[in-house]
């Protein structure tokens, strides 16, 4: 259990820094925990504007795995939102 | 008391409801002609088979948790003994009430995850489901999809369903 919440409260600034520097300081960017310490990770920016959604988790876990690289395993799921979507 | 509850219940109803939507999703039988018929079941659609995915992450929830709690003798086989477990240990998060029906909290509370981060098309059809789906849709009183939706949000649930179905091993 330690151990899981330790990766999750190193690897959530992580995310957060990653997907901000890929998606620009105008991106929501939310991070919880999933089972077993594992981030669950929800973006709202719009340069996911009218992609679909198969295009939108392509683009994020690019962004989350070059930006994170090894530690990209410790994402689990991710639920990316344009603001076309709100 | 919950009714219909128990996990080879959930995993018998999940099917029955993704194939109601479908037959929802069919051109009407009444007033077929009327103004509106296109639309008019859509959104009926699909709340109905988004009932499929809540089942079936609710079966493999109660499926995961007796399989880690075997050694212990508990035989957790309902959901209603599912919460009263997770209430005793403290587990997160909190699945009662209206939360069970949160399918992004029922996934969180799964050891599904790991394979979602290796396949684009089933974590996009996890994805739309968790966006589009509530049981709130139960009272829209628009016509709030259009067919294409309607169908693609469908063939989410149904990707979704099997996705989690044959991970399911129950005793």
């Amino acid at each position: 259990m330690a151990s899981q919440t330790t990766s999750f409260a190193h690897i959530k600034p992580e995310i957060e820094r990653v997907l901000e520097e890929s998606f620009g300081p105008g991106a929501a960017v939310s991070v919880e925990q999933g089972y077993a310490g594992r981030a669950h990770v929800k973006i709202v920016t719009p340069k996911l504007n009218g992609l679909t959604e198969e295009q939108k988790q392509q683009l994020v876990w690019d962004a989350l795995r070059r930006g994170l690289g090894e530690d990209a395993q410790l994402v689990a799921f991710v639920l990316p939102y344009g603001m076309d979507e709100l | 008391m919950l009714e219909y509850d128990g996990i080879s219940e959930l995993i018998k109803a999940a099917p029955k409801r993704l194939a109601d939507g479908r037959e929802l999703l069919q051109k009407p039988s009444r007033n077929a002609n009327h103004s509106g018929a296109e639309t008019r079941h859509l959104v009926g659609a699909v709340y109905i088979a988004g009932y499929a995915v809540e089942a079936i992450l609710k079966a493999y929830v109660i499926a995961q948790t007796d399989a880690l709690t075997a050694h212990k003798g508990l035989r957790i086989q309902r959901w209603s003994d599912l919460l009263r477990y997770r209430k005793q240990i403290g587990a997160s998060p909190d699945l009662e009430g209206r939360r069970s029906h949160n399918l992004q909290l029922l996934l969180q509370a799964a050891d599904l995850d790991p394979d979602l981060s290796t396949d684009t098309t089933v974590s996009a059809a996890v994805a739309q489901c968790i966006k589009v789906w509530k049981p709130a849709l139960r009272y829209c009183p628009r016509a709030t999809f259009d067919r294409d939706r309607a169908q693609n949000t469908l063939d989410a649930i149904e990707t979704t369903y099997n996705w989690v179905r044959i991970r399911i091993i129950s005793g």
